[in-house]
């Protein structure tokens, strides 16, 4: 029992800490009430309820099974207010992530494709049912929630009235990872951690990657003469950080995915629908291409003299623009 | 290669009871939510993944199944009615929703209307309908079809108030539309708790939560290690809970579906989550018991085969309607009309696993012909698989026997 102590001791205190530092109801942040559109907006649109606000403590309970992307690309808080004029109600969501890259992530995994309005100026798509829009550190949701067609113009005005508050819109560095010859368009995507790798694809349990919700990637879909691949590019803060991200990969790989070649620095693997994939670290940059029609060369001293495409083909992605064409050695490794 | 474990026996040391337990669990709740953790970003480094964590599965596969267990009737048998009458200009007719219910239950049973309602229910029974309602407007089981299963079991002489249509959260419940008036005089609406979504008033006076005499601490599904606490989007207890009414290892399952019902009609919606469905199995798995926050990334789809495993579901459980009048192919459980797509179709079954096979082999290809990433690794249908394997279902797409009329 006296063994136990010191443990109860640290996790009362601890508690204790974590207790006096988590939010409260009382302490609940304001919301972006500054950024919503002003009470008789257009003239007749007046706010209906109470503006609500949402911090990462809550989020499930406003958009229950879809907070963990918001909270894993980085998520501050979401302020959401209702509208109405007579019959009609349209609501607007602001959420406020922690940086113009998370904005913009959460936007590209839930745009599609993308259908402008030629009345906004802002990265966004439209419809009569919702306008989807990012600024800046700012994703926002304008629901037509009443539904009607006649409804659907008050969404880009309700959107006029929001977007110049915001700051200007900022760079998304991530996505120069993407070499933009050949990306599909509307196929890039920003990862932070495995909910958003497994929209795309499972390597793993887990952060497989190791990318903490802190550590940004990109991804894209690619075409040649092959066929379509996936790109995944990580900058990891350090050599180590990387190489440590790619160890963890070859040795938690997903059961379903069979290594055929490994070294230290490139992984091989055949999938499910015994197309290949293959990873690779070089420096501080993990790159993972997926998808591939045929087995993709191996590193001399692997066993393979024919590489086909070079050798560091894996190894060394190209710096900017082009990444080398899918084809190698049929044969297993 | 290697595979993941699929479940474990309960552990079979006789001399802890259960209430010593829920004591346990909370002491290792309280000691792991810090010290351990569960998976997290900041515990992941270097952590093998482990194998899928030990459940009370055994438990459940050891009662003898009775004469309405799951698969039911039709194992492997799946009817699609499509009518492009049952949509049109965004607007649902609830009429001619009633006609395709009718002629999905007709053509599962192959029997009339009357004959079917005596396949599923006996007089006197107490009949749930367990709707889907996140994603109003656009992609929540709407009141149209609801309304069409009351009407059938109205006119089968079921008294209203053996009526139950309920879900987790009765805020979800009246933001989709499921309101007294909207149902005959009689009929009831219940959410298993309460839950105020802004946090502020889901405890009473004496500082207890208000829903925790709703649920059965006798009848639960157990997952060992996974605790209620430090739950990822949760920074302290009390917003978890206020969703989940309780934490630790236990799972507790409403008193409505261990005192109430007798008879349970799965009416789900359409859409995807992430890579996997969100359809019969999970609006079940995940809408009969509590606490289900911690079961997300360590069980995920398992859960919809273990929880429907549960003797309270399997015995119960003797219809799955799939609502598809709208679809969604990605950005789901919640809404995203970009995603939404009229499919005017309603999907029927009394095997809810190989429901969820066509359903999600449907959802690919339609991902497919949008041009969507497709994650195809066949971990997001193992749970179908694993149910087959455990006689509740038909997940071999070889063997359904799938119906479109």
């Amino acid at each position: 029992m006296a063994r136990r102590r010191p443990l109860l001791k640290i996790a009362l205190t601890l508690g204790l800490i974590l207790a006096s530092t988590a939010p409260s109801v009382a302490q609940k942040p304001a919301g972006d009430a500054l950024l919503l559109p002003a009470d008789g907006f257009s003239g007749t649109w007046k706010k209906n309820g109470p503006m609500r606000v949402f911090t990462s403590a809550d989020l499930y309970g406003h958009i229950n099974g879809g907070a963990e992307a918001f909270l894993e690309l980085g998520f501050e808080q979401l302020t959401v207010q209702k509208y109405r004029e007579g019959a009609n109600e349209l609501t607007v969501e602001i959420y406020r992530m922690t940086d113009p890259t998370a904005a913009r992530g959460i936007y590209l995994a839930r745009c599609g494709k993308e259908a402008p309005d030629p009345a906004l100026k802002e990265r966004h798509t439209a419809s009569r049912q919702q306008i989807l829009l990012q600024r800046h550190r700012y994703y926002m949701v304008v629901y037509n929630t009443a539904g009607g067609a006649a409804n659907a113009p008050m969404l880009v005005q309700a959107a006029q009235a929001i977007v110049p508050k915001m700051p200007a819109d900022a760079q998304v560095p991530a996505l120069t990872l993407l070499p933009p010859a050949g990306l599909v368009p509307g196929s890039a995507r920003i990862i932070r951690g495995p909910v958003g790798l497994q929209a795309l694809y499972t390597l793993g349990d887990g952060d497989i990657l190791q990318l903490g919700g802190k550590i940004t990637g990109a991804a894209g879909d690619y075409k040649d003469a092959g066929g379509a691949i996936t790109l995944i590019v990580i900058d990891y803060p350090s050599p180590a950080a990387a190489t440590a991200a790619f160890n963890h990969l070859k040795a938690n790989l997903d059961t379903y995915l069979k290594p055929t070649s490994a070294t230290a620095s490139m992984l091989v693997f055949q999938d499910y629908e015994k197309k290949f994939g293959v990873a690779s670290v070089n420096g501080k940059r993990l790159e993972i291409r997926l998808h591939l029609a045929r087995q993709p060369a191996k590193e001399p001293g692997f066993g393979a003299r024919d590489s086909g495409f070079g050798e560091n083909a894996c190894v060394q992605p190209s710096p900017h623009g082009q990444f080398p064409p899918d084809r190698g050695n049929p044969k297993p490794g | 290669m290697k595979k993941h474990q699929r479940y474990q026996p309960m552990p079979t040391s006789t001399d802890v009871t259960r209430r010593e337990f829920v004591k346990l669990g909370a002491a290792t709740a309280a000691a792991g939510g810090i010290v351990l953790g569960v998976p997290s970003f900041t515990g992941a480094q270097d952590r093998t993944p482990p194998p899928a964590p030990e459940t009370n599965i055994n438990d459940f596969m050891k009662v003898p199944k009775g004469k309405h267990a799951l698969p039911g009737p039709f194992p492997g048998k799946v009817v699609e009615v499509k009518d492009p009458r049952s949509l049109v200009d965004d607007k649902i007719d609830a009429k001619v929703v009633a006609e395709m219910f009718e002629r999905g239950v007709r053509t599962l049973t192959g029997k009339d209307m009357k004959e079917s309602f005596g396949h599923f229910f006996e007089p006197g029974d107490v009949i749930g309908l367990k709707v889907n309602p996140v994603g109003p407007p656009l992609i929540n089981t709407h009141v149209e079809l609801t309304q069409a299963v009351v009407t059938w079991l109205l006119a089968n002489k079921v008294a209203p108030d053996h009526i139950v249509v309920w879900d987790r959260f009765d805020y979800m419940l009246k933001d989709a539309g499921y309101t007294a008036d909207r149902f005959p005089k009689g009929v009831r609406i219940e959410g298993l708790q309460t839950m105020d979504e802004t946090g502020n008033s889901w405890k009473d006076a004496s500082g207890n939560h208000v829903s925790l005499d709703k649920f059965d601490k006798d009848v639960y599904y157990f997952a060992k290690g996974i605790v209620g606490k430090g739950v990822r989007g949760y920074k302290d207890d009390e917003f978890y809970l206020n969703q989940h009414v309780y934490n630790g290892e236990y799972s507790y399952f409403g008193k409505l579906l261990t005192k109430q019902l007798t008879k349970i009609v799965n009416l789900a919606a359409y859409k995807n989550t992430g890579a996997g469905i969100s359809m019969a199995t999970k609006n079940m798995g995940y809408g009969a018991l509590c606490n289900t926050g911690r079961l997300h990334a360590p069980l995920f789809f398992n859960v919809c085969t273990e929880v429907l495993a549960a003797p309270v579901v399997r015995e119960k459980l003797v219809l799955n309607v799939t609502e598809a009048l709208r679809a969604q192919y990605e950005g789901g459980p919640d809404k995203n009309a970009q995603f939404v797509y009229p499919n005017h179709s309603l999907l029927f079954a009394t095997d809810p696993f190989a429901l969820d096979m066509i359903c999600h082999r449907q959802l690919v290809a339609k991902r497919k012909e949008m041009g969507i990433a497709v994650n195809e690794n066949p971990r997001f249908t193992d749970y179908l698989h694993y149910a087959e394997r455990l006689g509740l279902g038909v997940a071999n797409p070889e063997k359904i026997q799938y119906v479109r009329v």
